[in-house]
C-alpha cells in the first residue's frame, strides 16, 4: 500500500511512460516515479534530462554512480544499498558498466580509502555535506572541488547531487520504501 | 501579494506552529517541507494520515516536486553563493 496513490498506467503521458519502462524492473522505483506523475507535465522533462545526464554527461559514469550510492546511504537507503547485487547500484536495475564494488564498499569511509581517488572523495564530500551540512561548504572546499574539477563539472556533479538530495530522498519516504525492499 | 501570499504569513514561517494566521493546510506543508530537509526519517504513516486530511494525492505531489526542488537546486544556490552575484 502506498502513501500517496500513484498514477494509473493509462493515465501516463508517453514521455513518463517511457521512463517508468526503464524501471519496470524494480516496481517501488517505478510507482515512486507514478506518484510523482501526478504532475507528470513538469516532473517528466525534469526526470528526462537528468536520466540523460547521468548517463551522457561530461564525468565518468562511475563517478556519478558513487555519488548517489553516497547520498542513498544518507538518505537511509544503506539496507538497498547492501542488498543490491554487485554490479547493481541502488535505485537503478541495470548493471552500471565498470562499477567498481571495491570502491562502492569504500563510500562509507571515504575520507581514510586508499583506492578512492581525490576526484572521487571530493566528490562524495561534496554529496554528503549538501545533505546534511551544507553550511559546511565554504570557500575553501570549493578551492579544492575547482582545483580537481572544472566549473562544468561542478555544474553536472551539483545537478546529480541536487536530484539524489531533493527527489530521491522521497522515494525513501513513500511507502512501499523503496529503500526498505 | 499573489495567490493570497501576505508578509504577515512570512514573518510566520519561524514559529509557524504556533501561528494564529497560517492555516493548518499551510502548517502541514511547512511541517513537511521541514521534514523532508531536516529529519525526513521521521515522516510516517500518521504524518501522510495527516496530510490526506488536508491535501489530494496530486496536491501532495505537487508539493513534493516544489519541496524537492527547494531542497535540491534552493541548497545550491546557497553554497554557491548565487545571490552574491546581484550585489
Amino acid at each position: 500500500m502506498t502513501v500517496i496513490n500513484p498514477i494509473e498506467d493509462e493515465a501516463l503521458s508517453t514521455g513518463m511512460a517511457t521512463l517508468v519502462e526503464k524501471f519496470k524492473g524494480d516496481p517501488n522505483y517505478a510507482n515512486g516515479l507514478k506518484i510523482f506523475a501526478h504532475k507528470q507535465e513538469v516532473f517528466e522533462p525534469i526526470w528526462a534530462a537528468y536520466l540523460n545526464m547521468l548517463e551522457n554527461g561530461k564525468l565518468d559514469r562511475e563517478l556519478k554512480e558513487l555519488v548517489r550510492i553516497k547520498i542513498a546511504q544518507n538518505n537511509d537507503c544503506s539496507a538497498y544499498v547492501e542488498k543490491s547485487s554487485l554490479q547493481r547500484s541502488p535505485m537503478r536495475p541495470e548493471p552500471v558498466p565498470g562499477l567498481d564494488q571495491a570502491k562502492v564498499a569504500e563510500i562509507g569511509s571515504y575520507e581514510i580509502s586508499d583506492i578512492l581517488d581525490r576526484r572521487e572523495k571530493l566528490a562524495l564530500k561534496f554529496a554528503e555535506k549538501l545533505g546534511i551540512e551544507p553550511e559546511g561548504l565554504d570557500d575553501e572546499f570549493f578551492d579544492h572541488l575547482r582545483q580537481a574539477f572544472s566549473d562544468p563539472e561542478i555544474v553536472e556533479l551539483a545537478h546529480v547531487i541536487a536530484v539524489g538530495i531533493g527527489f530521491e530522498r522521497f522515494l525513501a519516504v513513500w511507502e512501499p520504501r523503496v529503500c526498505a525492499i | 501579494m499573489d495567490k493570497g501570499l501576505t508578509e504577515d504569513k512570512i514573518k510566520e514561517l519561524e514559529n509557524y506552529e504556533v501561528s494564529e494566521i497560517l492555516t493548518r493546510r499551510e502548517k502541514l506543508a511547512i511541517k513537511y517541507a521541514e521534514k523532508m530537509g531536516i529529519e525526513h526519517q521521521s515522516i510516517d504513516d500518521k504524518f501522510f494520515g495527516l496530510l490526506h486530511e488536508e491535501f489530494s494525492d496530486a496536491e501532495i505531489a505537487e508539493m513534493s516536486i516544489v519541496i524537492s526542488v527547494c531542497i535540491g537546486w534552493g541548497r545550491l544556490l546557497s553554497v554557491f553563493k548565487a545571490e552574491e552575484a546581484w550585489d
